[in-house]
């Protein structure tokens, strides 16, 4: 499939709401014809902040929904920094500018059972790809791991059933995603000969679980952040260190790819985690 | 007041059909998401510093944002000149936009055969010399810094083309208008003035740097001012042309580089936020000719009433 190009759209905050103590959801209005984006694709988001020269902010696209000749674009965010903050502030009726959509998305393997991980903030982006592949992939499993309460929200709709994983033991699962999973992985519940594992999450998480899902056998595709200067591959900035393939052996530019065109979805097998900024 | 403007400008022997161009290493290889980026529309599009060899470029993280701007640390990951030539070159030419190709090396026969490796090649109308890059005859100390290493790799790219050469100068010396001076003697045509400003920043809970080669080259409106100061500096220094670059991020910004005397200017990390930054500030440029009653934007170019007298009396 070809990616639509990339648009600069001057965009209506239709709602900007806390969703829990340290997590936000905001809302936009987009023209209808925006789009549409793969699932794991992101936008670079104008944050209006005091100062006027700070760059844009990148967030994956958590869903977009289509009604009455407009398109809701929902991203979830938290704000820690100096962008995100100055978004937080931004009220509904306000427009702000977005360029996107950006970057390739996650790319569902024909066949097999998607296992959905998302930790922290990390699971909107998983949010589309479910709603993208649930006609295809009937079956599957979500999983949402968090901190605590202060990063716990409903998910809305849902492709698949839901499974917790709280690290202070408040709902669900007690303890990290990685415990979850072993333990679906003990009761027969995800099984590698048939499943594929699609994450999003902070790096050090995804790379525990990339280092889990190879050992254990399972295909499985990251969402990496990183820190974008542009977001669409003129700056060179967001080097992703990557395992050099069979026909790359020698070509000693072969070792980064971008995250912004190159991702932000990689192949786990792909990233050399060694080198990613943690 | 009606009637076409006229944005075209002459850099030396070069017709550009605006003074706008885009700067080297801030817009990858020019041919990606034109439409985003509306380079199509541009004056000149300066390509990413093209190497002999492919470069990998540094670790990450390689930028870090500091007020009005950010450091970067990228190293010049370049495809190197052969796949330059075969896989980019083709993409950028089909824009229509005068190519400006950045060149750099580690020695001056480095510059020397990927200048070579360029001859001859449709769509190029300059070579702009990356003398920033380290020496390493010198020890690594970067050409710039020596106004006789600067002007041995101009006199040694000189004899191997006909195209104008622009040098781009670093701010981070302690006369620009010596190094500039040199490069004229050796052959120059023009000059690109500034590259970035050396600069820190430091995380204080780590102690080390945000970059893990600890400096990095600061750009962004945080060094507009510094830059065009030095632009003057180069316009007084030489009467060869000088194309002004650093901050620029609006029209007025561009404005005031031709003002003090750029014949063009270049925009840089404004893309990163703005994508068609760039041809917006075209647009603006003929706004300000509109309202000012001018029909081009020659009439501007070294218009600055300088205290201290005209550049050349």
């Amino acid at each position: 499939m070809s990616l639509p190009h990339p648009r600069i759209v001057s965009a209506e905050i239709l709602r900007n709401d806390p969703l829990t103590k340290e997590i936000r959801e905001i809302v936009f209005r987009l023209p209808s014809d925006w789009g549409p984006a793969e699932p794991g694709q992101f936008v670079q988001v104008e944050c209006r902040p005091a100062d006027p020269f700070v760059l844009r902010r990148p967030f994956s696209i958590a869903r977009t929904r289509e009604g009455s000749g407009e398109l809701r674009l929902h991203l979830v965010f938290a704000p820690v920094g100096d962008g995100t903050r100055a978004l937080a502030a931004c009220r509904p009726g306000e427009h702000t500018s977005l360029v996107g959509p950006l970057g390739r998305g996650f790319r569902p393997i024909p066949g097999r059972r998607p296992i959905l991980v998302g930790g922290g903030r990390g699971v909107a982006p998983l949010l589309s790809l479910g709603d993208q592949i649930r006609k295809t992939h009937p079956e599957g499993l979500l999983l949402f791991g968090v901190r605590g309460p202060d990063q716990l929200h409903e998910l809305e709709d849902p492709a698949y059933p839901i499974e917790i994983a709280t690290q202070d033991g408040s709902v669900g699962f007690h303890g990290h995603l990685l415990g979850l999973l072993d333990a679906l992985l003990e009761e027969g519940r995800i099984r590698p000969d048939s499943d594929a594992i699609y994450s999003c999450g902070p790096n050090p998480m995804l790379h525990a679980l990339s280092d889990w899902a190879i050992a254990r056998g399972f295909p499985a595709q990251v969402s990496l952040e990183t820190l974008f200067g542009c977001g669409f591959g003129i700056c060179a900035g967001c080097a992703v260190p990557v395992k050099q393939s069979e026909d790359e052996v020698g070509d000693e530019f072969g070792h980064y790819r971008f995250a912004c065109v190159d991702g932000p979805v990689f192949d786990a097998e792909r990233v050399d985690w060694e080198g990613v900024r943690e | 007041m009606s009637g076409e403007l006229d944005l075209s400008v002459r850099v030396g022997s070069v017709t550009l059909p605006t003074p706008v161009l885009v700067a080297s290493g801030t817009f990858g290889y020019g041919s990606e998401s034109p439409e985003l980026t509306r380079a199509g529309e541009l004056g000149g599009i300066v390509t990413k510093t093209i190497t002999l060899e492919p470069r990998r470029g540094n670790e990450p993280l390689r930028l870090h944002e500091t007020p009005a701007g950010l450091i970067n640390s990228i190293g010049l990951q370049n495809v190197g000149v052969d796949r330059f030539r075969e896989e980019k070159l083709p993409k950028l030419r089909a824009l229509g936009v005068p190519i400006i190709a950045s060149v750099g090396g580690r020695r001056a026969e480095e510059f020397v055969e990927t200048v070579q490796r360029l001859e001859g090649v449709d769509g190029i109308v300059a070579y702009e010399i990356n003398v920033s890059c380290p020496n390493v005859k010198e020890g690594g100390i970067e050409f710039c810094q020596r106004p006789e290493s600067a002007a041995e790799v101009i006199t040694a790219v000189r004899n191997v083309t006909k195209l104008p050469l622009w040098t781009k100068l670093s701010p981070n010396v302690s006369h620009i208008g010596v190094v500039a001076k040199a490069c004229a003697d050796a052959g120059a045509d023009a000059f690109t003035a500034v590259n970035t400003f050396v600069g820190l920043s430091v995380d204080v809970k780590t102690r080390r740097s945000h970059i893990p080669l600890g400096t990095g080259g600061v750009s962004g409106p945080a060094i507009r001012p510094l830059a065009l100061a030095k632009v003057r500096e180069t316009v007084r220094a030489t009467p060869l042309p000088v194309v002004g670059c650093g901050g620029i991020a609006s029209a007025n910004d561009a404005l005031q580089f031709l003002v003090v005397g750029a014949s063009a200017v270049q925009v840089g990390t404004a893309s990163f936020r703005v994508p068609d930054i760039a041809a917006r500030i075209q647009d603006g440029m003929k706004d300000f000719l509109r309202s000012e009653g001018l029909t081009s934007i020659g009439d501007l170019i070294g218009s600055y009433l300088d205290p201290s007298g005209p550049a050349r009396p």
